[in-house]
Formats: structure tokens, C-alpha cells, sequence
């Protein structure tokens, strides 16, 4: 039975941030059956398959690598049929070279396993693929060889693993369909030679899998067994893949098909200015960070510098603004939190925010039509509030974007230092951005300087504020970082957290004290009250990349077991915003609470309007906002189809549960013999049969 | 069913006549069943000289469906993905994953 693959996100929450996602329904109970009354068990073949397997195969956990999908085509993995393999460990270029000039044994199949970080341009293009496993191009460009490769496993224990993430310069062409090519290359001329970064957006015509932590050691002593054996000497261990993909094409066949979902989910905004109105002729500043970050297999996303960074400099800057000895609703600007998902796909997130506040979608309020909210402010397109629409988009006075602030790609200088990066360094309301961010920045550890300062002038990085500009290119805009003009090393695992913590900290603080000053249409000093929290940065740092279950977390919501998650955005679904999303609503929205009610354990216990967070009733403008790309629309049936292929369309394929197993399998020859062995044996049954009933029928006279 | 051999002539002319033109109901294997059937009946002495006229045309008939279906076929095995839309819908039963 065919299945959607992706891991289903359980949260036990304690409210539903006016949501319907989080509370499962009731399960209903029935009277139990008395064991009398129950079948006697029969023995069939199923019983004795199930009960044989243990002895043939060796189940191993995996993470795929899923098939993704946009309006020209597909990245990712596909298996079209279940593919057996013998294992072959490659450690080197020289073991691969080795074993293709060897040819292996005439008529087997093989399947590489491999460290994580191995698989580099230089060996990808080593590997010798048999037709049917490539595409037409692909089989152009290798070597005819005997051996046939029919999938790769990777084993977990990789020291240099690292995140793909880091580098949204890799958003493909389609998917980055809006200006600032100039700066974008030169990030891409800078990471391409990255281990994963090549790889993320290319098709892949065999399975790739990775072993997951669990049963490394299975599949490491499966490959050298076969080592030890010389890949000559039967038996040897094969492993068979399952790793099959749905979805074919392009996303508009696919969605056509209903063989995958738009990638994407719900980006967050929130301001506390409860009284936010759209003529209300107040300016409004935007600070803004993405939420989500992408790898070769979606399960292992770990981004820490890009996206995590950004996200969490941007909750201490909300943190320290509410801290600000002038009430913030009295500022004579609006300020306004925007954190975007799916950015790693399309910027999908700051897209659909901006073309909706841009241009309100109309609401066309039919009967029939799919929409699973309970009282949604718009039936179609199926929107649970229309907040949205109280945002004046020409009244945006700034945009201020925390991008990688961890200081990885930091250049090495006496003093660290973050960048200011303009879209158009001469326009005035830029320079007085900039004026800011230096004035609060003065005599800090950490400077902040404009990053066409060398006089060179790369425009914007690829940025959630991309988005708002290709509306209104005026708009003063500022992309802060740790980078000048190239990404550096994203950070891995292995990352300091205290270095990193200072150094978001600091990001913030000076934005805080920035976006402050600005909000009151000051120049002077900030008070020191508007400061970043580094032990709150510290905490959501742990949160978000080690242990999803920690104290912080778990004061929103109920949550255990979950630790490392991934970063990865997932699909588009109907009001079920996904770990990250959810705890960013709950952050911000007791940051930005108007109103304080009494205590709840759920939001049954609020007021309509009100939610549950810290066992408190709260008032907040805090809203998700459907983040998928602008390429897709949504339809009356709840389906999507492609409306722009010029725009973002990525989706993500429907796939089987992906796995992988281990069996020992015997010479060619041998299987052979087995096979006419077995022929003769049920021939001489079907004989012995025959004459024992013909036998006995003529002796006994039962026939 | 009567045996062949012991129709009347007329009889099997008008077998095949009747099934000739029921083969233009989009019924090529009409057209070859009527061939195959009674062509043996061409060989008696008394078989009228119509009739190998009608098994004629209906074994061309056939072989001309055979011809074109066997091109949509090929062409629709090899076209499917590139059709599109237009594809998927005359298809009962579509491919997963290619």
C-alpha cells in the first residue's frame, strides 16, 4: 500500500495557537471481545513468509533522499523498481577507480556504501551507471563499464558533515526568478566546490540512502564481510532498496496526478501593535529572517548558520524591543516580525507574504469548495484570517533582514565584523539604515560595516527582502550578515555554541537598538534596557539545533524525545505549521501580547480571539501565513495546480517508505542449481502424486 | 454452429458478407475471424467467386487495423509524458513515478 513517507509531527500541546491541528480527535472505544469468540489462528503464507524473515533479511533504518519537483523538471532520487545489489565499500577516488577497472563479477549488480561526505563531484562522476539507471544524459557522459551501480547507501558516522544549506545561492534558476544576479554568482562560484551544495538540485536516477544512526554498525560489518571475502568468494551480502518516488516530471504533472504536495508550510508575523490598521497612516518597519534551510536528505537539514542564526537574532531583537522603556505601541511606526518558510525553495515564504499584502487576494466566499477550517475568514482561497490585509504595503518605511549571523563566514580581520548589504547603496534612505547599524554598533566587539565598503557593489544576497523590493524597488532595505561576498564554511555539528551565541547576540543587539531608534524617527543612543538576552540566544541555539525537547520549548507546549529536528520545511498543509513555525508563534506571540487574561491549560479556556500560551490567555496579532510557492494556486478541491511556471512551483514527491535490507546471496551458479533443483523436485512430486493416486485407486478400489 | 462443409454456398457468401460489413463496426477481429473461418471454404468447387473477394477485403481490413493500432501503440508507449495533460486523461491506468 502506497503511503505518504514523511514523518508525521506529533506535538502534545497544551493549546492550539487558534490552530486546528494539534489536538487529535478522540479515539473511539469499543467493547472489548471476548478471547472465545475469536478465530482459531490459521497458518498460511503470509504467517510462514513473516515468520522465515528474520532469518533471510536484516531491516536497516534510513533517510531518503526524496524526489522534489518544479515547472521544468525533477532533483532528487528515484528507484523505479526494487533494486538488489552486492555491497562494495568505497572509501577513496582510488577504491572507486579500483573496482570499475576490475569490472567485478560478470552479471552482479553492486551497491556502494559510503561515508557521508565522500560522495564528491569527482567521485559522483566516477560512478559507471547502467542505462536504465540514467538518464539519457548521463549515460553520454560515462565510461561503458561491466560493473552496474545500482544505488548508494551512506554510513552516518562522517566527520565532516555539514549542511547544504548555507548556500541560498543554489536556489534554482526557476526558483530564483527576481534580480541581484551578480552578487548570487559570485556565492555560487564560491560554494560549488562544497561537498553537498552540487549535489541538493541534481536528479539522481538510483536510490541514495543514508543509514541512520541505529544500525550503522550492520551495515559497515555487511560491506566488510564482503571486504574480507574479496567480492570473489560466496556468499556475499546484498542489500535491496526501496526507495521508489511517485511523482514524475514536472510539478504540474504531478500535482495533476495528486502524486506530491507544494513544499512549503506557514510563515509567522507579528507586530504589538494590536491596533494595526491599513489607513491608519502610521509607517511600518519590517524585520525579517527565514525559518528554513535545505540538504541532500531532508531528514539530516541542520542549518545552523542559515537559517537558524537569522531566526533566533530576530526573536532577541523582539525580545529586547518589548523591553523598551517607551511602550512600543505608542512609537509613531509599526513594527512588524516576519519570519518566512520554504526560503530554501523559491523564497516561497517572503513571496506569498508580500504578493498577498501587496495585492489582497480576492476572497471569493463559495459553498462546496475545500477549506478545513473551522470559521475561515475566507473560503477560497481557504484562508483561516484575513490580518494580513491591515498591513499597508506602501507605508513600509524599512525592511531590516537578519541573514547569517553566526559569524562562520566571517572574514578573518582584527575586529569581527557584520555586513550591511544594500541594493542600492546610493539611495538616501539606505545610507540612513546604515548610519544607524554603525552609530549602535560604535565600540562594540562586534562592527558592522556596509558591505560594498571595499567599493565593490554585489547587491542584495539572496534574501527574504528580495521579495519586497521587486515590489517596490524604493523601499530602504538592509540584509545584515556575517558574510561580505562569499559564504564561508557553514557550521556542522561541531560548532562552538558560545562563539556562536555571542555573535547572534550581537547581531541582534545592534538591530534591536537600530530598528528602536528608527521606529521613534531618532538618531541618538538607545537605552541599554533594549538590549539582546544572550542567554535567551543561548538557550534557543540549544533548542533548535540539539534538542527540541528542552526547558524553553516545553514551557509552550508538551513535547519529549524530540531532540535534533530537521530544518527542513516540508509540504504545504492545511493550518499544521510544523515544529519551527510553531514555537516562533508562541515566542512571538508572548512577546508581542497586547493582553494578558487569566491562566489556561488550553486555548478552550480563552476567549475567542485570545490564546493559550505559557498557561496565559493572550491577545496577540500574531498570525501564520501560508507560504508555498507563487507559481502554485490552490484550488476549489483543496488541490493545487501550476499557475506561473516562471514563479516557484517546487513540491515534493509522494513516496513509499523508503528502506533498506540485508541478505546474504549465493554464486550465480549455485542459484542455478537451486532453481533446476527445485524444478526436478516439484516435478518428481507432481509425478509421485499421480501415480500414488493411481496406485492406490487401482489397488484399494477407492477411485 | 453448423459445420462449414455442410452450408450451401449462398450460405457462406452471405455468412461473409455479414460479417464484412460488420467489421466496420470498429470490429477488426471480425474481419480476421471471418478470414480465417472461411477461407477453407474457398477451395470446394462450389464455392461462389464472391466470396474470396469478401475474405479479401476483410483480411485487409484487419491487417489495416493491426497497422493502426500497432502505430498508436508505439506512438502513445513513447509519447505519453510529452502529451501531457491530454495523455493522462485517455489513460486508464497511469505509471507511477516516470
Amino acid at each position: 500500500m502506497s503511503m505518504r513517507g514523511r514523518k508525521t509531527r506529533v506535538v502534545q500541546s497544551r493549546e492550539c495557537d487558534g490552530a486546528v491541528y494539534c489536538r487529535p480527535p478522540p479515539v473511539p472505544s469499543f467493547p472489548p471481545i471476548p478471547i472465545s469468540s475469536l478465530p482459531l489462528p490459521e497458518v498460511n503464507a503470509q504467517d510462514i513468509a513473516t515468520t522465515l524473515y528474520p532469518y533471510i533479511y536484516k531491516d536497516l533504518s534510513t533517510w531518503p533522499c526524496v524526489r522534489l519537483l518544479n515547472a521544468t523538471g525533477t532533483i532528487g532520487c528515484q528507484s523505479l523498481s526494487s533494486a538488489t545489489g552486492i555491497l562494495y565499500t568505497v572509501q577513496s577516488q582510488t577504491d572507486l577507480d579500483s573496482f570499475v577497472s576490475s569490472g567485478g563479477i560478470s552479471g552482479e549488480k553492486y551497491a556502494v556504501i559510503m561515508y557521508y561526505g565522500l560522495m564528491t563531484r569527482c567521485v559522483y562522476n566516477g560512478f559507471p551507471y547502467a542505462s536504465r539507471h540514467t538518464s539519457s544524459d548521463q549515460i553520454k557522459s560515462t565510461t561503458p563499464t561491466t560493473v552496474e551501480i545500482l544505488g548508494t547507501i551512506s554510513a552516518p558516522s562522517n566527520p565532516r558533515r555539514r549542511s547544504a544549506a548555507s548556500s541560498p545561492s543554489l536556489t534554482p534558476p526557476r526558483a530564483r526568478s527576481h534580480g541581484r544576479r551578480a552578487h548570487r554568482r559570485t556565492l555560487h562560484a564560491q560554494t560549488a566546490s562544497s561537498a553537498w551544495h552540487w549535489l541538493d538540485l541534481r536528479q539522481l536516477q538510483f536510490p541514495y540512502l543514508r543509514v541512520e544512526p541505529d544500525r550503522p554498525a550492520l551495515a559497515r560489518y555487511a560491506a566488510n564481510s564482503n571486504t574480507n571475502q574479496s567480492y570473489t568468494n560466496y556468499p556475499l551480502n546484498a542489500v535491496e532498496f526501496n526507495a521508489f518516488m511517485f511523482g514524475a516530471v514536472d510539478t504540474a504533472t504531478c500535482l495533476r496526478r495528486g502524486w506530491c504536495s507544494p513544499v512549503g508550510g506557514l510563515s509567522v508575523y507579528s507586530t504589538p501593535s494590536a491596533s494595526l490598521a491599513h489607513g491608519d497612516g502610521k509607517p511600518v518597519i519590517i524585520v525579517s529572517a527565514a525559518m528554513d534551510s535545505r540538504s541532500f536528505f531532508h531528514d539530516l537539514t541542520l542549518g545552523i548558520e542559515n537559517d537558524v542564526s537569522g531566526m533566533i537574532a530576530l526573536i532577541a531583537v523582539a525580545d529586547a524591543l518589548s523591553k523598551s522603556p517607551v511602550a512600543l505601541t505608542t512609537f509613531p511606526k509599526h513594527i512588524i516580525y516576519t519570519l518566512f518558510t520554504a526560503e530554501a525553495w523559491g523564497h516561497a515564504g517572503s513571496q506569498r507574504f508580500v504578493s498577498d499584502v501587496y495585492q489582497n487576494p480576492t476572497c471569493a466566499n463559495t459553498t462546496g469548495n475545500y477549506c478545513p477550517y473551522t470559521a475561515p475568514a475566507c473560503s477560497y482561497p481557504c484562508l483561516r484570517d484575513l490580518d494580513f490585509t491591515r498591513i499597508n504595503f506602501d507605508a513600509i518605511e524599512s525592511v531590516w533582514e537578519l541573514n547569517s549571523v553566526a559569524q562562520s563566514s566571517a572574514p578573518s580581520s582584527p575586529q569581527p565584523s557584520f555586513f550591511a548589504h544594500f541594493d542600492d547603496t546610493t539611495l538616501p534612505g539606505n545610507n540612513r539604515l546604515l548610519q544607524l547599524l554603525v552609530n549602535v554598533s560604535g565600540g562594540q566587539q562586534y562592527a558592522i560595516q556596509a558591505a560594498a565598503a571595499d567599493g565593490v557593489d554585489r547587491k542584495l544576497p539572496p534574501s527574504t527582502v528580495q521579495a519586497f523590493l521587486q515590489k517596490k524597488r524604493s523601499i530602504p532595505a538592509v540584509v545584515i550578515s556575517d558574510f561580505q561576498k562569499q559564504l564561508g564554511n557553514d557550521l556542522d555539528d561541531a560548532f562552538d555554541p558560545t562563539a556562536a551565541t555571542a555573535a547572534i547576540c550581537a547581531a541582534a543587539n545592534a538591530t534591536a537598538r537600530a530598528v528602536w531608534l528608527q521606529a521613534q524617527g531618532l538618531t541618538s543612543v538607545s537605552p541599554v534596557s533594549v538590549g539582546a538576552n544572550c542567554t535567551l540566544v543561548g538557550m534557543l541555539l540549544g533548542c533548535l539545533t540539539t534538542n527540541y525537547s528542552c526547558p524553553y520549548v516545553t514551557q509552550f507546549y508538551n513535547i519529549s524525545n524530540a531532540g535534533r529536528i530537521t530544518h527542513y520545511t516540508s509540504v504545504y498543509s492545511y493550518g499544521n505549521p510544523g515544529l519551527i513555525p510553531l514555537l516562533m508563534f508562541n515566542i512571538l506571540g508572548n512577546l508581542t501580547a497586547s493582553h494578558r487574561g487569566g491562566k489556561c491549560a488550553n486555548i478552550r479556556d480563552c476567549d475567542p480571539g485570545e490564546h493559550c500560551i505559557t498557561q496565559q490567555c493572550v491577545t496577540t496579532l500574531t498570525r501564520y501565513h501560508d507560504a508555498y510557492g507563487t507559481g502554485l494556486q490552490m484550488n476549489l478541491d483543496g488541490t493545487f495546480s501550476v499557475v506561473d511556471p516562471t514563479k516557484g512551483t517546487w513540491a515534493e514527491s509522494v513516496w513509499d517508505q523508503s528502506g533498506l535490507r540485508v541478505f546474504v546471496v549465493i554464486a550465480r551458479n549455485f542459484q542455478i542449481v537451486e532453481l533446476v533443483v527445485g524444478i526436478v523436485w516439484t516435478a518428481l512430486s507432481v509425478g509421485l502424486v499421480i501415480y500414488a493416486q493411481r496406485f492406490l485407486g487401482k489397488t484399494l478400489k477407492v477411485a | 454452429m453448423p459445420s462449414i462443409d455442410k452450408l450451401a454456398p449462398t450460405e457462406i457468401l452471405s455468412i461473409a458478407k455479414k460479417m464484412f460489413w460488420g467489421g466496420f463496426a470498429f470490429l477488426p477481429f471480425l474481419w480476421l475471424v471471418n478470414f480465417m473461418y472461411l477461407w477453407p471454404a474457398t477451395k470446394r468447387a462450389d464455392a461462389p467467386p464472391e466470396l474470396k473477394k469478401y475474405l479479401l477485403m476483410s483480411l485487409a481490413g484487419s491487417i489495416t487495423w493491426l497497422i493502426i493500432l500497432s502505430t498508436w501503440f508505439g506512438l502513445f508507449v513513447n509519447m505519453r509524458v510529452a502529451w501531457g495533460a491530454a495523455a493522462d486523461m485517455i489513460t486508464v491506468v497511469i505509471p507511477k513515478g516516470v
